[in-house]
């Protein structure tokens, strides 16, 4: 029976939107990965054995394409302009410690962070998995994750100007 | 303090004991004291920059297009302009619906043959709803209910973003065909209005329906035989 299967798929989707977007560079970007994954998951749907976490899948099968276009991504942001627009790069003091943080400013900082750093802070922060679950799902060990996110979280702060 | 295990217990990550001693250290101490609230206060932010993906739905694609697998698997067209609002859809209907129509717009395979049957609120809208008693307010319409030509019971609906035709099949409404309404700016803010009677949908309506639609109370006697 699929009907655990695809309640799960359309529970999770918003997670995943989210998530798509803490990787991807712009909305287009992250709306495609969200399709993508989505494929994926439905053509491997035999693959998820009930009664394991479909959460951990499916975060993982949209981190695997995520990693798989990095070479992609990588050529492309050689040949276009880093999108600097409205980055607040190094310290403001004038800026608002209780403002509301921009998302476009969010993942243009983001996109600065190398790969590792930013899945970690993005699985942690922001999607609010245990180090452990972040571990697993990236196939690290639980230490590398936690000097990551701490790498990336500090570098993260200094790119949105909070420190 | 090494910074690893400061985050460690400012991510809730230390065994109970373990944070107890770390935030009596940082509690004791001002600089420390400040660079949690400072990484909270942070944390939390990032997080709520993500709100508005998670409270609005995928970008509208000014051009709805016709959503009938039973059609688009005959075709077995290469690529087909779909794209629904996935996510208001995801709301109502089986995922294997919305993703459905991603792998038309992306020209891979479509799904097998699986029925996409309704789900939540539409399928208990079809479930229970009478065209002759709508609930205000309530997001799913029902238009009419008729008897198909394979013998089962059919029902087109409206909901916000869509419309649509079901038909009883295993114990459930199987989706027959899904269109998306015209959302750009002049067709109004009304959905029930906007979607009118959609040509796509009164066409598949008359492609698929046998006799006259049922009356009101035909289609309570109906409800009331649990749509045999």
């Amino acid at each position: 029976m699929n009907f655990d299967f695809d309640q799960g798929l359309a529970a999770y989707l918003p997670r995943l939107r989210r998530f798509a977007h803490a990787l991807s560079r712009d909305a287009a970007d992250a709306d495609d990965l969200t399709q993508l994954t989505m494929e994926r998951a439905l053509r491997s749907r035999a693959q998820w054995q009930p009664g394991t976490r479909l959460e951990s899948w499916l975060f993982r099968i949209m981190r695997n394409l995520w990693i798989d276009t990095a070479r992609v991504r990588q050529r492309a942001a050689r040949v276009e302009a880093p999108p600097e627009a409205g980055l607040n790069v190094g310290h403001d003091p004038t800026a608002a410690t209780e403002a509301a943080i921009d998302l476009g400013r969010v993942m243009i900082a983001m996109e600065r962070l190398p790969d590792e750093q930013r899945e970690v802070v993005a699985l942690i922060l922001i999607e609010g998995f245990g180090y452990r679950e972040a571990a697993e799902l990236l196939d690290v060990p639980i230490g590398t994750v936690s000097s990551r996110l701490l790498r990336g979280r500090t570098a993260l702060m200094k790119l949105l100007g909070e420190e | 303090m090494t910074d690893e295990k400061f985050f460690a217990w400012l991510d809730g990550e230390l065994p109970p004991a373990e944070a107890a001693i770390v935030a009596a250290q940082i509690a004791a101490d001002p600089a420390l004291a400040a660079k949690a609230d400072q990484h909270r206060a942070f944390a939390g932010r990032l997080k709520a920059a993500f709100d508005p993906v998670m409270t609005t739905a995928a970008p509208d694609l000014p051009n709805a297009t016709v959503i009938d697998f039973d059609t688009a698997r005959q075709r077995r067209r290469a690529w087909l302009p779909v794209r629904a609002q996935w996510t208001a859809l995801a709301a109502t209907l089986a995922v294997g619906l919305l993703t459905t129509s991603l792998f038309l717009e992306r020209g891979a395979q479509p799904l097998n043959d699986q029925p996409v049957m309704a789900k939540g609120a539409l399928g208990a809208a079809l479930d229970t709803q009478l065209a002759s008693a709508q609930t205000a307010g309530f997001p799913v319409r029902i238009g009419l209910t008729f008897r198909g030509k394979q013998g089962a019971l059919c029902r087109s609906f409206t909901e916000p973003g869509s419309s649509g035709l079901a038909c009883r099949e295993q114990g459930g409404w199987r989706v027959r065909g899904l269109f998306a309404t015209d959302r750009s700016p002049d067709a109004g803010s009304d959905y029930r209005m906007a979607a009118g009677p959609d040509p796509r949908l009164a066409a598949l309506i008359d492609e698929t329906i046998t006799g006259e639609p049922l009356d009101a109370g035909a289609e309570a006697a109906a409800r009331a035989r649990r749509w045999h």
